[in-house]
């Protein structure tokens, strides 16, 4: 099937213009990551600050980690505790940021045509239901990924300032490959699959909040790769994070013909 | 030449699951069959629910239907890709659909940019002068009237100068004037030789601009034709008025009723409503009947009758004749 992608784009635009306007939808987009990038991990890292070795000794052993995350030898005892509570508190709750934006504004996609009553002047449109899909998709793709980048950056420029005392001449996160594969390959899949299905819930969903309560659903999974990876350290490695994203990948895949079928125009107009 | 829409044996069914198990079936279309020429204004007449809305999403492929088909010149919307059909059409939805809190230009800056419009600013600015919204054009479409918002929706549905037209209810809410406006429209595109459907419950508008109308109740179709035809079809019989200075008394009406000429006639108070195959024929002997036995004639009239009579004649119960 040819997408056309212009039309996509223009499905999208018109999106930010509508749906994004809507303070509802734009102050938890924006305030909730602001919260998971720029407050809280001062919070988690001050400690390292005061008392490196009491924090490196709670999580465990200080050689093993070593071993376990690749620590460069120049790293002093504050860059390794900041190394070590990065991966295992920081990096966890970041996977949120992208899921929790991308929701927000899926399900508003084909809920919020029907609770405007624009539904039927959308199905009119001379374009076809794959384009219409993934304009949707876009429409909250791509803030979702400004927003899980620009929070990479802000944080990367917190953390590396905290220790900026410290740091003889090391960078924290910013060169770190594992940091640099979950916010560049892992979140991008991960959202795009969470999008593609929060999209489908809203085209079946009556209104936005239902869309958005039943969608919640989908923090489920991101929640178990949070705990797995605060519990086993070792959980994502390079190689994990590169198969997990291509099982994801592969999922999307199977979604996008699947998302066409779901999507029933039909029933969208008649049950306006 | 291949007629504009061409409607087959189209039938739209309905699931209501929460109805009782015998009204959870709903017929919207039964079986419809029906041709629209080429620049033609083809008026689809009905009460509410009468399946008009379902019929014109059907052709426009926005529903599909449970059997038959339509064919959008020549092209069958069951076979081809309906969105690459919907390039050509027009669409005038029952609720206005704009995006309340875009500007004017900008809802129709969305929805001009999916067709190939050479200059879509030029067009922009000719459809919103056409519809009188040339003022309004950096106001947010949510506040504009009621009368607006469907001008608004007007302007959309003719942006991009497709070949075929449909309007729902397209003057319903608009105060005589703006109706008056959107009349001289339809009857402008008729002049480009558009096609144009439209689906309407004013008798009176369908009567003036269309040139066939199909009558629709309860998803079937009664009668099609033009409204003249319509008229001659469905009253054979002609009809007169007759009103008297007093109450029409009892000898008069046992009179009446012994002509044979007479094929039936109704009283109301001190009127006369006679139907007789000829009118030209019959109305001197009655009038010397009715003077002979004393009548005091005031008025005497031939009765024409318009689309609404046909309309009322089959959608109500016909009315109780004296014969
Ligand atoms: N979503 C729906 N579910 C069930 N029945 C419907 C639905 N939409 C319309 N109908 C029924 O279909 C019939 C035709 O409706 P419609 O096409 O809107 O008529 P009209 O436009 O002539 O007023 C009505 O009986 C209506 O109740
Ligand atoms: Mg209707």
């Amino acid at each position: 099937m040819i997408v056309d992608i212009k039309n996509c784009v223009r499905i999208m635009k018109k999106d930010w213009k509508t749906t994004i306007k809507n303070k509802m939808i734009l102050l938890p987009m924006i305030l909730l990551p602001q919260i998971f990038s720029l407050v809280l991990p001062p919070l988690m890292l001050i400690g390292v600050l005061i008392d490196p070795e009491g924090i490196i000794a709670a999580f465990g052993n200080q050689e093993q980690f070593i071993s376990l995350f690749n620590i460069p030898e120049s790293y002093n005892q504050y860059l390794i505790g900041a190394e070590i509570m990065t991966r295992m508190m920081i990096l966890p709750f970041f996977l949120f940021i992208p899921t929790f934006t991308a929701i927000i504004i899926a399900s508003d996609s084909f809920a919020g045509e029907k609770e405007r009553k624009t539904m039927e002047s959308v199905a009119l449109l001379p374009i076809s239901k794959m384009e219409l899909i993934f304009g949707k998709v876009l429409t909250a793709f791509i803030p979702a990924m400004v927003i899980t980048f620009l929070s990479f950056i802000f944080l990367g420029i917190e953390i590396n300032l905290m220790f900026l005392s410290h740091l003889d001449g090391n960078i924290l996160i910013f060169l770190d490959p594992i940091w640099l594969l979950s916010v560049f390959v892992l979140t991008p899949t991960l959202s795009y699959v969470n999008i593609l299905i929060t999209v489908i819930i809203s085209s079946r969903s009556k209104d936005f909040k239902s869309a958005q309560n039943i969608s919640g659903v989908l923090v489920i999974p991101i929640i178990t790769l949070m705990f797995m990876q605060m519990f086993n350290p070792a959980f994502m490695s390079p190689l994990m994070i590169i198969i997990l994203s291509a099982a994801i990948g592969g999922v999307c895949l199977i979604f996008m013909d699947l998302a066409n079928k779901l999507l029933d125009i039909e029933r969208l107009i008649l049950t306006l | 030449m291949e007629a504009a829409i061409r409607v087959e044996n189209l039938t739209k069914v309905f699931h209501n699951k929460k109805a009782e198990p015998e009204n959870r079936e709903i017929w919207a279309l039964d079986s419809v069959s029906f041709k629209v020429e080429k620049g033609e204004i083809f008026g689809l007449l009905g009460p509410n629910g009468a399946g008009k809305t379902t019929c014109i999403r059907v052709i426009a492929g926005i529903l599909k239907p449970t059997s038959g088909t339509a064919y959008i010149q020549g092209e069958n919307i069951n076979q081809f890709q309906s969105h690459l059909l919907r390039k050509n059409l027009g669409f005038l939805t029952e609720n206005h659909g704009s995006y309340e809190a875009l500007t004017v230009k900008e809802n129709l800056a969305f929805f001009g940019s999916f067709y190939e419009i050479r200059n879509l600013n030029d067009r922009i600015e000719d459809v919103l002068k056409q519809m009188g919204l040339d003022g309004r054009k950096e106001m947010k479409a949510g506040k504009l009237s009621k009368g607006q918002k469907q001008r608004l929706a007007i302007a959309r549905t003719i942006l991009h100068e497709p070949e075929v037209l449909f309007f729902d209810e397209p003057t319903s809410g608009l105060d005589p004037s703006a109706a008056l406006k959107v009349r001289n429209l339809i009857i402008r595109l008729k002049r480009k030789n558009r096609t144009l459907f439209i689906n309407s419950h004013n008798l009176e508008e369908v009567q003036k601009l269309c040139d066939r109308v199909a009558i629709l109740d309860q998803g079937k179709i009664k009668r099609i034709g033009t409204p003249s035809d319509l008229s001659k079809e469905l009253w054979d019989t002609q009809e007169m008025t007759c009103t008297l200075k007093t109450p029409v008394s009892s000898q008069i009406e046992a009179k009446l009723a012994s002509l044979d000429y007479i094929k039936h006639f109704r009283i109301e108070d001190n009127k006369i409503y006679i139907h007789s195959n000829d009118v030209n024929e019959t109305t001197p002997p009655i009038i010397k009947e009715l003077v002979n036995l004393g009548a005091e004639i005031l008025e005497v009239n031939r009765t024409r009758h318009s689309l609404e009579d046909i309309y009322l004649k089959l959608m109500k119960n016909e009315i109780e004749w004296g014969k």
